[in-house]
C-alpha cells in the first residue's frame, strides 16, 4: 500500500489533516492521535503556557506555503532534520515564544509533513540527551504502528522535501 | 467521513491574540528577508546595510536570523533600510482563495475524490470536506497579505 493510500485509510482515526479554512494551501500538514492530543488538550504543557498561537502559526507558516529555510545537514531555522539515530525525524522548530516549542515527526512525501509529538524546547533537555532520545524514539514507535513497513522517504536534497519556496542558504 | 475538526483551528482569547501576532510577524519576516534576496543578489552586503541604518553588524545578523525581537520600528527600518517600501492589506478570509485557481494539496488525500483536479476558476475549491461552515472565531479569519 503507498504511504498516500495509508493516510487516507488513517485519517480521522489515527491522523488529523491539518487543513485551515479559507487559506490558500501549499503543503500538507497531519497530526496523529498524540500530536493532536498535545495541540488541543488543554492540560498540555504547551497549552498551559499558552503557546498554542505559535505553535498554530508554524503549521499555518507550513501549510500555506510559508518561505521554508531549512537544511537536511546543517542548522535549519524553521525545518530541520535531525541527527540520527533514529533516521529521518525532523523538527519543525518554533523558536520564538520563551519556551521554545518544537514539532517533531516526519516528512513521508514530498510536501507532508506528519505531526507525532509537540515539546517545548526545555522538555527536550540538552541537545543528544535522553529526553531527545526518547521523543524521536517514540515518533519512530507511533510512526512504525500507523505505517508497518513502509519504507522512509530518505532524500539528500531538501528540495526533495520541500519543493518551494525553500532555502538553505546561511543568511 | 472527515478528519477534520473546528477543535483543530479555532482559537480564542489569548491564544487567537498570540497567533495573530506570530502569523503577521512571521509574514512581515519572510516579506523583509525576500527584499534582502534581491538586495544580496544585486551586490548588497550586511555591512552596507548596516551602515545605512547605523546599527553594528551584530545587532543586523541578529534580526535578519529571524524575528524575535521585531518591532514595527525594527521592520519599518529594515525596509527603509533596504530601499523597499510596504503595501500592507487586510481582506476578509478566503478572499484569495476565490480568487485563485488553487490546487488543494490534499484533494488527492482524501477518501471520496469527487473534485477535478483543477479547481474551476469562479467557485473556490471546496478546501472544507463536511467542515461545518459557522463562523465563529477562527485563526485564520483574516488574511494579512505583506508585499514589499
Amino acid at each position: 500500500m503507498s504511504i498516500r493510500l495509508r493516510i487516507i485509510a488513517l485519517e480521522g482515526v489515527d491522523l488529523w489533516r491539518f487543513e485551515p479554512p479559507k487559506l490558500l494551501l501549499k503543503r500538507r500538514l497531519y497530526l496523529t492521535a498524540t500530536g493532536r492530543k498535545y495541540l488541543i488538550d488543554p492540560d498540555s504543557a504547551t497549552n498551559i503556557l499558552r503557546l498554542r498561537g505559535f505553535i498554530q502559526s508554524a503549521m499555518v507558516h507550513w501549510v500555506s506555503g510559508g518561505r521554508v529555510r531549512a537544511d537536511v545537514n546543517r542548522k535549519g531555522r524553521f525545518l530541520k532534520r535531525l541527527d540520527p539515530p533514529p533516521p529521518e525525524i525532523w523538527e519543525i522548530r518554533v523558536t520564538d515564544p520563551v519556551p521554545q516549542v518544537r514539532l517533531l515527526g516526519r516528512i513521508v512525501e514530498p510536501d507532508t509533513f506528519i505531526v507525532h509529538r509537540i515539546h517545548t524546547r526545555k522538555y527536550l533537555g540538552d541537545k543528544g540527551g535522553q529526553g531527545w532520545t526518547e521523543a524521536m524514539n517514540a515518533c519512530v514507535s507511533e510512526f512504525d504502528r500507523l505505517f508497518p513497513g513502509e519504507p522512509l522517504f530518505q532524500r539528500n536534497s531538501i528540495y526533495d522535501y520541500v519543493t518551494e519556496n525553500c532555502d538553505d542558504v546561511a543568511i | 467521513m472527515t478528519s477534520q475538526s473546528d477543535d483543530l483551528y479555532e482559537l480564542k482569547g489569548r491564544d487567537l491574540e498570540t497567533f495573530g501576532f506570530a502569523r503577521i510577524r512571521d509574514l512581515a519576516y519572510d516579506a523583509v528577508q525576500e527584499l534582502w534576496r534581491i538586495r544580496k543578489s544585486e551586490g548588497w552586503t550586511q555591512v552596507r546595510l548596516a551602515e545605512n541604518l547605523g546599527r553594528d553588524t551584530g545587532w543586523l545578523c541578529k534580526r535578519l536570523q529571524g524575528p524575535g525581537n521585531w518591532t514595527f520600528r525594527t521592520f519599518g527600518a529594515l525596509v527603509q533600510g533596504l530601499d523597499g517600501e510596504v503595501d500592507i492589506k487586510v481582506r476578509p478570509a478566503g478572499t484569495l482563495l476565490r480568487a485563485t485557481r488553487n490546487q488543494n494539496p490534499y484533494s488527492e488525500y482524501v477518501r471520496d475524490v469527487r473534485r477535478p483536479k483543477s479547481a474551476p476558476s469562479a467557485e473556490p475549491p471546496p478546501v472544507s470536506l463536511g467542515r461545518s461552515s459557522r463562523s465563529s472565531p477562527s485563526a485564520t479569519n483574516s488574511v494579512v497579505e505583506l508585499s514589499i
